[in-house]
């Protein structure tokens, strides 16, 4: 009897060392494939939570966007996508579902295809990384224009050397852009509708003004169930912490 | 006797002067009236109040005054006249400034209208109390009628409302002209006038003025008998929907006809005898419609409406169209629902819903639906169900129209749409979970290398150029020659033909090279070559010995009359070896 029960105990064991492990992201991924959106959310979470590297942490936030779409949460959904964009800027896939989010939203796109949204979107295209290493490329080439004219002088190499600058320059303001831009706790506006903000974190504060929908804006500080956010024209205002998502999940 | 005259004289001259005086104050101060054309009118007619200033050069009326009862109208520009008279050769000058006001009654009564301040030469002068009395006019009344067919009293905000007059006069009565005063005409707040519809061009249409500036259309009807008399019978209709709970006020009418008199003026023209009928005013409540019992999907419809439908064909393939048209017709507000939504309703899963086409024809809303069936198992269109509060009932109630029974026919080869919509998909949706890890991150090199970068080639750019420029400025021509003395020297050599065209292309590349000029290359010795103040040897032995054992042969080869070309490939080499040399 007992080595009956010893067999079996080391068959299970067996059984069980030998089937392998199943990762998370399978589960995610067949949870959201079998329609349980919210189970498959709630794993990406746990994803997200572990996850270090930017990409890996863009995809699951993209991922989970999704799966917030898909129970018809589309202004969360506008939320993830906004904040995967800020990790990997030029995704198709994100920058096309935050589009249809944001339109099923009835917010305007993100990107307005006039010449102000065409330079942002140009300028907000690379990460800091990529960023950086454009600038140090085109400085070498930069470097070597600039030996060409020291040690051969002539309009060619100083032409050159003067278009390359050129280019250092505009390399420049995607590295200010995101040097502007990293750090901090942005915020965005994912309420259906105009949120009101208040100068005090309570309801019965006075409402100073209302925060439209997709509006970004800068955390100050939080308190259960509020935070305090930078709103436009220099107020320090208190809103409720449902009605806001934060878009720094770096 | 003449001394009691004097005396007499000397009382009575002051007394002269004083009244002439006063006389010609009296002359020269404006005179102020007020005059009521009648003192007595009937309800219905209008009084006028006639104003009038001698004697002023200027006058205005500065405030009209208001009496309960009576719409007094206010004072436009006023009429002027003079008036010159000449007595015994003096002349004397009379003007006049005057207004005609008209006054309204809006009810019967004694009216008491206050003095009128008015204002002639800078000064204020006040007009006499004037007594108005308005009665009944007892013979319009019994000549004609003036009623409102079934006055609303309580409806529900969005229902249509029918205000419908009728009035009339004795047929015996040669009736000349008629008119309308509706003071609510075109000013009715917290409604909407609905159209008419179309007119029935088969009756007989009048034309009557209303409040004397509008003219409107009057249907004829058939005459009615009253107390044994026979009279003309004329409807004017208009429909309103209330569009705000609380109450509507339409204030007392009057209806007015004349017919000519027997007696004639001065032009042969008759005058007009006028009779006039009032119609009190009336009240209706407006409620608003009920929020308890309010289904979901209800649109806004108000009334007692009733739904039918058709369709244009009934047997149909899978993808066909198929057109549902619905009428609503009924007492109610027929142009201002949203009509149901096929799309959104479960009965119609197995439709796609292509477009509707909405219109309104006066006392029905028609909706055309393009509906395609989108599987052969299909066997009916659904009732198409619409809500609508009922003021009768005071509840909501649903309308639905009839099934149609139909017949889709599958398409050859095919299930039907929906497998197909399933494979293709025509919706817009949102791209699908990324199910591969995300690659490495690309790492920072750091703001420490970009700041080196940035700062560090302008330095060594500097750096580089100044030591370079000390040399002498590498753009100058002479230094641009000796860069390219080697690849000049390959170019001559390829086009030289003979010794003497090699010598020189040699020549010239060795005074390239040493900045000198040509012709302290001619005959100088390569071996013995010295250069600057040390007296350092420019060349190596080796090179210097095969330098001048190519000259040689190239000498040899001018000079000895065959003017042969040497090897070229050994000129190249042989400046090569010069170069590497340190030349």
């Amino acid at each position: 009897m007992v080595r009956a029960a010893a067999l079996l105990l080391g068959l299970a064991l067996t059984t069980a060392l030998a089937t392998p492990a199943v990762a998370p992201e399978d589960v995610a991924t067949a949870a959201y494939r079998a329609g349980r959106y919210d189970t498959a959310q709630t794993l990406w979470h746990d994803e997200l939570r572990a996850a270090q590297a930017s990409p890996e942490r863009a995809r699951l936030a993209y991922n989970i966007g999704n799966a917030a779409y898909r129970q018809g949460h589309v202004q969360e959904a506008v939320g993830w996508y906004t904040a995967a964009l800020r990790l990997t800027p030029r995704d198709p896939d994100v920058w096309a579902n935050l589009e249809l989010a944001r339109t099923e939203s009835g917010l305007e796109p993100a990107d307005r295809g006039d010449l102000a949204a065409t330079t942002k979107r140009l300028v907000a295209a690379l990460t800091l990384a990529e960023a950086e290493w454009l600038v140090i490329g085109l400085m070498l080439v930069l470097a070597a224009c600039l030996g060409g004219e020291a040690l051969r002088g002539g309009k060619l190499w100083s032409r050159l050397a003067l278009g390359a600058l050129l280019l250092v320059a505009l390399a420049l303001a995607p590295l200010a852009w995101n040097s502007v831009h990293a750090g901090g706790q942005p915020m965005m506006v994912i309420s259906k509708r105009a949120v009101p903000a208040r100068t005090e974190p309570r309801p019965d504060a006075k409402r100073i003004t209302e925060l439209a929908p997709g509006l970004e804006l800068e955390r100050l500080d939080a308190l259960p169930g509020w935070v305090k956010v930078a709103a436009p024209g220099g107020l320090e205002l208190w809103v409720r912490d449902a009605a806001v998502f934060d878009l720094s999940i770096e | 006797m003449s001394s009691i005259r004097v005396s007499i004289m000397r009382l009575i001259a002051p007394a002269l002067l004083a009244s002439l005086a006063a006389a010609t104050q009296a002359q020269s101060r404006p005179k102020v009236s007020a005059l009521l054309s009648s003192g007595v009118v009937k309800f219905g007619a209008t009084a006028q109040l006639n104003v009038e200033v001698e004697g002023a050069r200027s006058a205005r009326i500065l405030a009209v005054p208001e009496v309960d009862g009576l719409k007094i109208s206010p004072p436009g520009r006023p009429s002027s006249s003079q008036f010159v008279q000449i007595i015994n050769g003096r002349q004397f000058r009379r003007s006049t400034l005057s207004w005609s006001l008209s006054v309204r009654p809006t009810r019967t009564g004694d009216f008491t209208i206050p003095p009128l301040r008015v204002a002639a030469d800078g000064r204020e002068y006040t007009t006499t109390e004037l007594v108005l009395t308005v009665v009944k006019d007892m013979r319009g009344e019994r000549l004609g009628y003036f009623e409102i067919v079934d006055p609303p009293t309580r409806i529900y905000e969005g229902q249509p409302f029918t205000i419908d007059l009728r009035m009339g006069w004795d047929l015996e009565l040669p009736i000349s002209r008629a008119n309308l005063f509706l003071p609510w005409w075109g000013q009715l707040p917290g409604t909407l006038k609905l159209s008419q519809g179309p007119r029935n061009p088969a009756g007989n249409w009048l034309e009557l003025t209303v409040n004397r500036r509008t003219k409107v259309q009057v249907q004829e009807l058939a005459p009615i008998t009253r107390a044994g008399r026979e009279f003309a019978v004329l409807r004017l209709r208009r429909r309103y929907l209330a569009s705000r709970p609380g109450t509507l006020e339409l204030p007392a009418s009057t209806f007015e006809f004349a017919q000519r008199g027997g007696q004639r003026d001065i032009f042969g023209n008759s005058n007009l005898e006028r009779y006039y009928v009032d119609l009190p005013g009336i009240r209706i409540d407006v409620r608003p419609v009920p929020e308890a019992g309010r289904p979901l999907e209800w649109t806004g419809a108000v009334g007692a409406l009733e739904a039918s439908r058709r369709i244009d064909r009934r047997d149909v393939d899978v993808g066909d169209s198929i057109k549902l048209t619905v009428s609503w017709t009924g007492d109610g507000n027929l142009e201002f629902f949203d009509p149901p939504e096929p799309a959104r309703l479960d009965a119609f899963a197995g439709f796609r819903v292509l477009g509707t086409e909405d219109e309104y024809r006066g006392e029905e809303r028609r909706v055309t639906y393009d509906l395609v069936p989108v599987s052969p198992e299909l066997t009916e269109i659904p009732p198409l169900p619409l809500w609508t509060f009922d003021p009768v009932l005071e509840a909501y109630r649903k309308i639905e129209t009839e099934p149609v029974p139909i017949r889709v026919r599958a398409l050859e080869g095919s299930e039907g749409l929906d497998d197909e919509e399933d494979r293709g998909g025509l919706a817009l949706d949102i791209r699908d979970v990324k199910t591969r890890p995300a690659g490495p991150p690309l790492r920072r090199p750091g703001a420490r290398w970009v700041a080196m970068a940035l700062l560090g080639v302008p330095a060594l750019w500097l750096l580089a150029r100044i030591l370079v420029r000390r040399r002498g400025d590498p753009a100058a021509p002479v230094e641009r020659r000796r860069r390219a003395a080697r690849r000049r020297l390959a170019r001559d050599l390829k086009r030289s033909a003979n010794a003497g065209e090699q010598t020189r292309a040699l020549v010239r590349f060795l005074s390239a090279r040493t900045r000198d000029p040509d012709q302290a290359w001619l005959g100088r010795s390569h071996a013995e070559w010295r250069e600057g103040d040390e007296g350092r040897a420019v060349l190596d032995k080796e090179a210097a010995h095969e330098m001048d054992a190519l000259r040689a042969d190239l000498d040899e080869s001018s000079y000895a009359g065959t003017d042969a070309a040497v090897d070229s490939g050994r000129i190249l080499r042989t400046a090569d070896r010069l170069l590497r040399g340190g030349l």
